[in-house]
């Protein structure tokens, strides 16, 4: 588990076979400043957009 | 604030483009701080299309949009459509790709013409069929007012 703030702005995993959210979702949740995320060429299904993007409306 | 999102080439079909609509929406994080958006080569299909534009006809902060090769047909387009006539910050809209004709065109221009406060630039259709009288009337009809720079048919 992450316990401080990230610095990161920009997050890029492509063309990764990326499929669940879980693993980044933690990443992002602590990335306070983060503007730019590029997911292209993945296997980004419903489950992710729940998991990762929920939990930035969640942090709202 | 998250600015960019690029979801290009994945898995997003209708299911999820329903739920990243509802995050769109304009009280909402994403909807507060989105400027682009690419959702190209996904599975959005008619009814995920038809979400998106609808929960994007009133956000205002939406730039640059791109549904490219999403297996779309007129009505999608019909519904993106309804959302160039309401948007007024998006600039770029790419939608080539897909399976528009020249059917809906009427429905476009009257929507370009009747948001005067529009500033889309750039907008590329890439229709599978047009015909040469109703791409007449739509280039007379929807370019004479429009803030459109670029224009691909």
């Amino acid at each position: 588990m992450i316990d401080s703030p990230f610095r990161l702005r920009q997050l890029q995993i492509t063309d990764s076979e990326l499929v669940e959210g879980r693993a980044i979702q933690e990443v992002i949740r602590k990335s306070t400043q983060l503007q730019v995320l590029g997911l292209a060429g993945n296997w980004i299904s419903h489950e992710f957009i729940n998991d990762v993007f929920g939990a930035l409306a969640n942090n709202d | 604030m998250l600015k960019v999102v690029d979801l290009a080439r994945n898995r997003i079909n209708m299911q999820a483009v329903i739920k990243l609509s509802t995050l769109l929406d304009r009280e909402q994080y994403l909807g507060r701080s989105l400027r682009v958006l690419d959702l190209s080569q996904n599975k959005l299909q008619n009814i995920g299309c038809e979400s998106l534009a609808l929960a994007l006809c009133h956000n205002e902060r939406l730039l640059y949009l791109d549904v490219s090769y999403n297996g779309l047909a007129d009505r999608a387009l019909y519904y993106l459509a309804e959302m160039l006539s309401h948007t007024s910050s998006l600039r770029y809209l790419a939608m080539i790709g897909n399976h528009f004709t020249s059917k809906v065109l009427f429905q476009l221009a009257k929507s370009i013409c009747s948001n005067v406060r529009s500033q889309l630039q750039i907008m590329k259709m890439g229709l599978v069929e047009c015909s040469e009288i109703e791409m007449t009337k739509f280039i007379q009809n929807g370019l004479v007012f429009s803030s459109l720079h670029y224009l691909h048919i």
